[in-house]
């Protein structure tokens, strides 16, 4: 094991030397030029599996684990790194100015990159500046009270909203994520009005919701089975109920067509050319068929995804949509 | 004359920041806004401190004189190192300005011996550096670029 | 659970184990020491390795590997002032002045024997009481949050040895860095200058070598310092055991540190910046030559190195028994966890009792070993950077800057801040206002900020919800501790009036020469 990841870094070594001199020679303008031909021998050197986030979280664990699958599939190193901020618009925006030859690819999470450029004045990037590779996985929004908490459905959450609008507090990871957009769809299905507060992330909401700092949490299905017992699970947004979770009712059946989360996938450039983007979307396919992999995401809870290049615009359309539709009658788009 | 300054140039930080002032949530603007008041207000005391104690204290705090054109000179090489970043890149970039700001270290006149003994060491401690990020820890580092 | 106890510690004798915990540890120590580096990038590039080893030695390596980093980054603080991480800010305060006086050997071994005691007590308190700590850990709310800030801030007050006025308007330029970017609730765009990479805010590590380091790289090449070495090398070597001697006939100042460390720890999300300026602020409060401190005091090198180390068995309490990480490599070390199919929570102890208590052991030993790692390792790398004329050292130090500003981001910009910061750093430094202040407000400016926010925002039901924050018990303690530490500095400084009646106090304070804020 040890020496095959030794053995590939040195190939992956030599070709770095090798790329470098090629280019040195070249004058370095031959990327759309090499057209049909580069994306037969694409990859030939070490792949950049960049994350617009902290280390540590979410999409960092589920790249670590496609990491070393990645690169056997695609015959070179890929080496993950980080360029954390604006909630993950720092890496975007820096991701339209990359090199458009697909050695470098980002995480992309919906609904973030549809949410940032429509609601942010200037996010330095547009939705359609990123190509999307590959959707990958996703986390349903679930809706979680403290075990102790008098409310046992969503019918009481709604009852216990309406009777005092405004003050009931429902936390959730992030300004415009998932989280907060479900809390909104909610608020405007149920006709009631709960205060969403924002956390920076998981890790800091859920101890606020354990310690009764606010009365729900709008968080991802994960959280449900990490959580155990200390939470009660009152409704989940899938249409049906999840696999892993049978106990947990969803917000359809509660009588409320609430059906949303988080995507994650990469993207590109968008001048990337599109037989690359095949090949790495066709890598991704082929690790996300990994059994050691499909195991682990069923542990923590996260939905397999399998969204190409073409179904991942479809997506991105569609809750593009959903998503300006609401927003433009709350009134929150500038 | 130091607290007039230093005053001065809090007064002046603030003027930039309030002028882009925006905010599109409910409470965005608290804790800014309010650290704006708090830092012109200081500002205004430094100055008007600066004025009223002008005999008392300096104002300037002592760190050891250093030269003008000394301090120049090392400004100078700093930023020119720092700037020529996204050209040079690390490799090249480093080794050129670890000889130069060693040279230039020297009090003495500096022989052909010296400027070669201290490239020597600019090109082990630099690409030492570079090696260890770039193949061991995978982290890549501004390349050339002309 | 003494049973599972003796057989961790078991598990931890066989050699293999020994040999992994030490590798862990020296290799996480080596990775701590780079500037630019963080604990957590470490840990998530070693993940992937530990996937081919079976869960408990996986989780023992990143264990001990953590742990040696959190320690590693008191190197560079001590050595070129640079502090890796918010953890060591405090470590710099009085570690870089030892080592101007040519005790950074002296420094080292304070750091260590600090991070050894805070690692142990850390651990300690993760075996015997992490429950009851956990649940009191949730008692901490957005309110709480924002007093713990404040209280991190009031040490600004101890800190300006020289002026008061100057030492808030530092911290206050610190807050105001920290509002630029993304608000942490709400989500504005603010004070970016039309410039999208600003979004990401005033990146913390380059500022924080920015506004330490570059200072002193200024000053070493304009003074070029002739062909000379940095310290006096006249001066006559301290002894391995009088050091030492002299590091615990203090021990109140150890464990106290470590059990703030720890305290502080449990916090999700502060701790790690907050426990080293408390234990700092703490350790100068208690201590009777207070105005030692910021020139090379050991006490204040010991005290937050231990309370930094402490921090690290702290962080694993809410991590192990609530699921909640309580730093960022936490995070990491939790989701390894749970890729074994490992769910924390108190029955974790139970049910996985023996892979749970070797992993705790495993960080006790870690601890351990950094003493004689520490002392040969750690001592031959200061020997090595001392005997280096300064003529290279500036270079050097330059040269780690530069790659310490980008490798957090892979970002030439942030090269460009960090210079930016530092020069204006030292230009502020000419009339007085010191880095130290504004690093303060820079780490802690959003910290108070979310929890400012929330906590409005949580008690939007309540009638007026300003109140909250003066109305919740903890955050009614914390209010008192702030008083406290704001005051303390005055009652200090009366009480060395009336002993030595008058004198010095004579002399308007910002004549006297200071280096209370780490020049």
């Amino acid at each position: 094991m040890k020496s095959r990841r030794t053995f590939a870094s040195i190939v992956g070594m030599i070709a770095v030397a090798l790329a470098a001199t090629g280019c040195g020679g070249g004058g370095g303008g031959g990327g759309e030029a090499g057209g049909g031909g580069a994306a037969d021998e694409f990859p030939q050197k070490r792949l950049e599996y960049i994350l617009p986030f902290d280390a540590g979280g979410e999409s960092d664990i589920t790249a670590r684990l496609q990491q070393e699958k990645l690169a056997e599939v695609l015959g070179q190193t890929v080496n993950i790194s980080y360029k954390p901020g604006g909630g993950g618009a720092l890496g975007w925006s820096e991701l339209t100015r990359m090199a458009p030859d697909g050695y470098k690819f980002m995480g992309s999470n919906l609904p973030h990159i549809i949410l940032q450029p429509m609601l942010r004045d200037d996010a330095g990037y547009e939705t359609e500046d990123l190509k999307q590779v590959y959707i990958f996985q996703s986390t349903p929004n679930a809706l979680l009270v403290p075990a102790d908490s008098d409310i046992q459905t969503l019918d009481d959450f709604i009852e216990a909203a309406k009777a005092n609008p405004g003050a009931m507090s429902v936390g959730g990871s992030g300004d415009f994520s998932a989280n907060h957009i479900g809390t909104l769809m909610l608020n405007d299905m149920a006709g009631i009005d709960v205060t969403y507060t924002p956390f920076s992330g998981t890790g800091t909401a859920v101890p606020a919701l354990l310690g009764g700092h606010v009365d729900a949490l709008m968080s991802y299905s994960p959280q449900i089975s990490q959580l155990g017992d200390q939470v009660r699970a009152i409704a989940v947004a899938t249409e049906e109920r999840m696999p892993g979770l049978p106990d947990v009712p969803t917000f359809v059946e509660q009588g409320h067509d609430l059906v949303d989360g988080a995507y994650r996938g990469v993207s590109v450039p968008t001048d990337t050319p599109d037989d690359i983007v095949q090949k790495l979307a066709d890598a991704f396919e082929e690790v996300n068929q990994d059994p050691e992999l499909v195991t682990a995401f069923e542990e923590q809870a996260f939905v397999l995804e399998n969204y190409g290049p073409e179904e991942a615009i479809e997506l991105t359309e569609e809750r593009k949509a959903v998503y300006e539709d609401l927003l433009t009658r709350l009134e929150l788009v500038p | 004359m130091g607290n007039i300054i230093g005053g001065a140039v809090v007064l002046v930080v603030c003027l930039i920041f309030w002028v882009q002032r925006s905010y599109s949530s409910e409470y965005g603007g608290i804790f800014p806004d309010a650290v704006l008041v708090a830092l012109s207000i200081l500002g205004v005391m430094l100055v008007a401190r600066g004025v009223l104690w002008r005999d008392r204290e300096t104002g300037w705090h002592d760190t050891g004189r250093l030269g003008y054109k000394d301090l120049g000179r090392a400004l100078i090489l700093l930023v020119a190192w720092v700037a020529s970043l996204p050209i040079l890149g690390y490799l090249y970039g480093g080794i050129l300005f670890f000889t130069l700001v060693a040279v230039m270290m020297r009090t003495s006149r500096p022989t052909w011996k010296n400027v070669l003994l201290d490239f020597g060491v600019a090109v082990v401690v630099v690409v030492l550096f570079y090696l260890a990020f770039t193949q061991v820890l995978f982290v890549s580092l501004p390349e050339l670029s002309l | 659970m003494f049973e599972v106890l003796g057989q961790g510690l078991l598990a931890n004798l066989a050699p293999s184990m020994l040999l992994l915990v030490l590798i862990g540890t020296l290799s996480g120590m080596a990775l701590g020491a780079m500037p630019g580096l963080s604990a957590t990038m470490g840990v998530a590039l070693l993940v992937p390795f530990t996937f081919a080893m079976d869960p408990t030695s996986g989780l023992v390596l990143l264990g001990a590997f953590y742990m040696g980093a959190i320690y590693g980054g008191s190197f560079t603080a001590i050595l070129v002032n640079a502090p890796g991480t918010p953890s060591s800010i405090a470590t710099a305060l009085d570690g870089y002045p030892l080592t101007r006086q040519g005790r950074s050997e002296f420094a080292i071994v304070g750091a260590t024997m600090g991070s050894f005691v805070g690692g142990i007590i850390g651990v300690i308190a993760l075996i015997f009481l992490a429950p009851p700590l956990a649940s009191f850990s949730l008692r901490f709310g957005p309110q709480e949050y924002f007093w713990v800030a404040v209280f991190g801030l009031t040490i600004i007050a101890s800190l300006a040895s020289g002026s008061l006025l100057k030492g808030l308007i530092g911290g206050l330029l610190g807050l105001l860095l920290a509002t630029v970017g993304i608000a942490p609730v709400g989500g504005d765009v603010r004070f970016t200058f039309g410039e999208p990479m600003l979004q990401g805010g005033v990146p913390l590590v380059p500022a924080l070598i920015g506004l330490f380091t570059i200072p002193e790289v200024i000053r070493l090449i304009a003074l070029r310092t002739r062909d000379a070495h940095m310290v006096d090398e006249t001066r006559q070597k301290d002894r391995l055991g009088g050091m030492l001697k002299e590091i615990l006939s203090r021990p109140v100042n150890l464990i106290r540190s470590g059990i703030i460390g720890t305290f502080v720890g449990i916090l999700p999300g502060a701790g790690g910046s907050v426990a080293n300026l408390v234990a700092y602020n703490e350790a100068k409060r208690a201590s009777k030559h207070p105005e030692t401190y910021g020139k090379g005091e050991i006490d204040g090198v010991v005290a937050s190195e231990s309370a930094n180390n402490g921090t690290v068995g702290g962080g694993f309490i809410p991590t192990l028994t609530l699921g909640v990480p309580g730093t960022p490599p936490d995070a990491i070390i939790l989701g390894v966890l749970l890729l074994h199919g490992l769910r924390p929570g108190a029955e974790l102890f139970t049910t996985s009792g023996p892979l749970v208590y070797t992993f705790i052991i495993a960080l006790a030993v870690s601890a351990v070993m950094m003493v004689p790692v520490g002392l040969v390792a750690g001592r031959g790398l200061q020997r090595g950077v001392m005997a280096l004329p300064v003529r290279y050292l500036a270079p050097g130090i330059t040269v780690l800057t530069i790659i310490g500003a980008y490798a957090i981001r892979s970002s030439v910009v942030d090269v460009f801040i960090m210079l930016a910061l530092g020069v204006a750093a030292y230009l502020l430094q000419r009339v007085g206002i010191g880095g130290a202040s504004i690093v303060l407000g820079l780490v802690l400016g959003t910290i108070a900020e979310t929890g400012l926010v929330q906590g409005l925002l949580t008690s939007s039901g309540a009638e007026m919800p300003w109140t909250t924050f003066f109305t919740r018990p903890i955050s009614l303690v914390l209010i008192a501790m702030c008083l406290v530490s704001i005051l303390w500095p005055f009652i200090q400084k009366r009480r060395t009036k009336t002993t030595t009646a008058g004198g010095q106090a004579a002399v308007p304070a910002s004549q006297r020469p200071d280096t209370g804020e780490g020049d």
